[in-house]
């Protein structure tokens, strides 16, 4: 990948920075390697532009621009423009090959005028022509060719193709009997065989002169070398034996080519039409936004992989929340109205928790000194007072101190980076949990069961706790607020918290169930979407990311209203493995 | 055995009187400084037993403050001089009190009472 091709991408690190905002790209170097071939993404003057290694294709590309909006303007732009561009070649090439096919009516008219010995030759010349209605594709070309009947007794051709520019050359051969065989060669040897065969006076070749095994032919052949614009050919025809080929042959064998030479560049025109497409299509697919074409009553026709069918559901709920650019053709590309995507709600999510650890950090290290100081300052008068009640009063302070820094402390460590690996008692873990969800679960009745508690008792959780952290804190908060949301009197309420080890399929479950309203039943299909919320400042998010760092560590969260009794169970399910715990 | 002399720098205020007294209870004469600046020009013209230096002071760090005591002490008898108190011991800082030879007490102490015996030398370093 290191050619140097890509040296312009390199140079252009400050402006891929810029690029590496556009999405969770985060390397400056950015291949975009789809299949085989791969793309390059580099910026200039605050372009992006993707290209790709196959030279014949313009580089696209695309504005960049902070509002989803414009990009989207701006690639249907160029998609347009790369798209008309071709239709303008492709009508070229078919206007000459209409003034080719003129040149050969005539040619064969005076011909057929001319000298009756001819005659044969013209059932021959209208096989020709056939040519021009059944040949579909240069790759067919071979095994078309020997079943001509004027082409009697070749058992053998092939057609080597060269794209201008590129390193290999594609070779197309077809014997009798045998399958159609695609190889591929280099472009020296066949630099080699197509300048033999231009200087060639007499036309005559055998294999001796060429012993290349890139040829598959034996003996004798009939050759002739095209060129055009874009490619160099070679065609090759053998009988496999080492008789001259005859003048009757021969001559035939110059028309063919004639009739041929605009055929080629037809088909090879249609070919990098395609390829084009791909590439276009392939480009599309891979952009880092999710994107859609649609028709003009918006029905999806195309969408890139990060368009997901999730979105697409969305996209039939409420069309108007997307943004929609219209082509000149009518087609519609479909863009996600900002802030929608999940990705972009990942990494919110995850520049938030990061900040917060941060900030936790800190917090800890700017609080912690001058509780520490509280602490020591009331010790120190603890010992100077005699009066019972004052002592007291002063433990208390002393106390008060000790908690902040532990609830600090907790804290901090629920909020390691993920490199930080600190080991933790599974019922520790869970008394933390409920420690600090106790301001919001104020005057709730928590219970706390861990089944099977000698087994589970000896839990350590080495690794993950910031995401199970998370997730139980999360539940535990959201039962805590649908409680207290709940417009009917809870007799009693409560959040139950169970633990349970399930040794056959090496999962823990965790449920979190509450006697609060429940979730009503329209709206519980929607609790794991993002943004989905009933909460007047809620962001919609908290079960969305519950969901996700649940599907991260391998597991699942699923939801019931309860069966026997009003409220909400959540499940959340986890292999063993990805919390680390060993006995 | 006289009275050990100690020098306290810690610029969080109630932390720092709060050594100071309970040091002094155990009858050590204690001199206290909330800035590194203050303090160098003291340790260098008066001898202690110990030194307690915070890390992070407002104006200098107390490595700032030991490099100043070289002048005065051999790398040796700093590191059985200075006892460094902070509330960030990360690695790093670990590492660097240990090219001093210094010994680093994390705030808050878990165990203040060791604490005030170290700082009183009661206790050598051996046995920690």
């Amino acid at each position: 990948m290191e050619n140097k091709g890509y040296s312009r991408a390199k140079k252009s690190k400050t402006s891929l920075k810029a690029l590496s905002k556009l999405k969770n790209i985060s390397s400056q170097k950015l291949y975009l390697a789809p299949k085989s071939e791969p793309i390059r993404v580099q910026t200039l003057d605050g372009k992006i532009t993707f290209s790709s290694s196959l030279q014949v294709l313009e580089d696209v590309s695309f504005a960049r621009s902070d509002n989803n909006l414009d990009f989207a303007k701006n690639i249907s732009d160029q998609l347009q423009k790369s798209f008309s561009q071709n239709d303008r070649e492709m009508n070229l090439s078919s206007r000459q090959f209409k003034s080719h096919e003129k040149s050969i009516k005539k040619f064969n008219s005076s011909l057929a005028n001319s000298n009756s010995e001819f005659q044969q030759t013209i059932t021959k010349q209208t096989e020709i022509f056939s040519i021009t209605n059944s040949l579909h594709s240069i790759q067919t070309l071979p095994q078309f060719l020997l079943k001509l009947n004027s082409l009697k007794g070749y058992e053998a051709c092939q057609l080597l193709v060269h794209e201008r520019g590129s390193l290999n050359v594609n070779s197309f051969f077809y014997g009798t009997g045998k399958n159609l065989d695609f190889s591929s060669t280099s472009t020296k040897k066949f630099n080699d065989i197509f300048n033999l065969i231009k200087k060639s006076k007499n036309r005559d070749f055998n294999q001796t002169q060429i012993l290349e095994s890139e040829l598959n032919i034996v003996g004798t052949f009939l050759a002739q070398e095209f060129n055009s614009k874009t490619h160099r050919l070679v065609l090759i025809l053998s009988r496999n034996d080492f008789l001259p080929p005859s003048s009757e042959d021969r001559d035939y064998f110059d028309k063919l080519s004639l009739i041929l030479d605009p055929m080629l560049e037809r088909f090879l025109q249609i070919d990098l039409q395609n390829a084009k497409n791909n590439h276009t299509i392939l480009l599309f697919e891979s952009l880092p936004i999710p994107m859609a074409l649609a028709d003009e009553n918006q029905n999806i026709l195309f969408q890139n992989k990060l368009f997901s069918d999730e979105i697409v559901n969305e996209f039939k709920k409420d069309a108007g929340r997307f943004t929609v650019s219209s082509l000149s053709n009518g087609q519609q590309l479909i863009c996600l109205p900002v802030g929608f995507d999940k990705t972009t709600a990942d990494i919110h999510h995850h520049q938030r928790v990061s900040l917060l650890g941060e900030l936790l950090n800190t917090l800890r290290h700017e609080l912690s000194n001058p509780l520490f100081g509280v602490n020591l300052a009331s010790d120190l008068l603890k010992s100077e007072f005699n009066d019972e009640e004052m002592t007291t009063t002063i433990s208390h302070i002393s106390d008060n101190t000790s908690r902040c820094q532990t609830i600090i402390k907790n804290f901090s460590n629920l909020y390691q980076k993920d490199d930080q690996s600190y080991q933790i008692n599974l019922s520790l873990f869970i008394k933390e949990v409920i420690t600090l969800t106790k301001s919001e679960s104020r005057g709730i009745k928590k219970n706390v069961l861990i089944q099977d508690v000698k087994f589970l008792k000896n839990f350590e959780i080495t690794k993950n706790q910031t995401w199970l952290y998370q997730i139980l804190f999360n539940l535990m908060i959201n039962s805590a607020q649908a409680i207290a949301s709940s417009i009917q009197d809870i007799k009693m309420p409560t959040i139950e918290l169970k633990v349970t080890y399930n040794k056959k399929e090496q999962e823990l479950n965790f449920t979190v169930k509450d006697n609060g309203p429940g979730i009503p039943i329209d709206l519980a299909p929607d609790v794991f979407d993002p943004f989905f919320t009933t909460k007047r400042n809620g962001t919609g998010l908290g079960l969305s990311i519950c969901r996700n760092l649940s599907h991260k560590l391998g597991g699942q969260l699923k939801y019931q209203n309860n069966e026997l009794s009003i409220g909400a169970t959540f499940t959340l399910t986890l292999p063993i493995d990805s919390l680390g715990a060993y006995l | 055995m006289n009275s050990p002399r100690i020098l306290i720098i810690e610029d969080e205020l109630l932390i720092q009187r709060s050594l100071k007294k309970m040091l002094e209870k155990k009858g050590a004469v204690v001199d206290a400084f909330s800035s590194g600046r203050e303090a160098i020009p003291v340790l260098l013209s008066k001898d202690y037993d110990r030194i307690v230096c915070d890390l992070m002071l407002q104006d200098v760090t107390g490595f700032d403050v030991i490099e100043e005591a070289k002048q005065k002490y051999s790398l040796k008898e700093i590191g059985s001089l200075f006892i460094i108190i902070t509330a960030y011991s990360s690695q790093q800082v670990l590492d660097k009190a240990a090219q001093y030879g210094c010994q680093v007490l994390s705030k808050p102490f878990e165990d203040l009472e060791r604490a005030l015996d170290i700082f009183l030398c009661t206790k050598e370093k051996s046995e920690l």
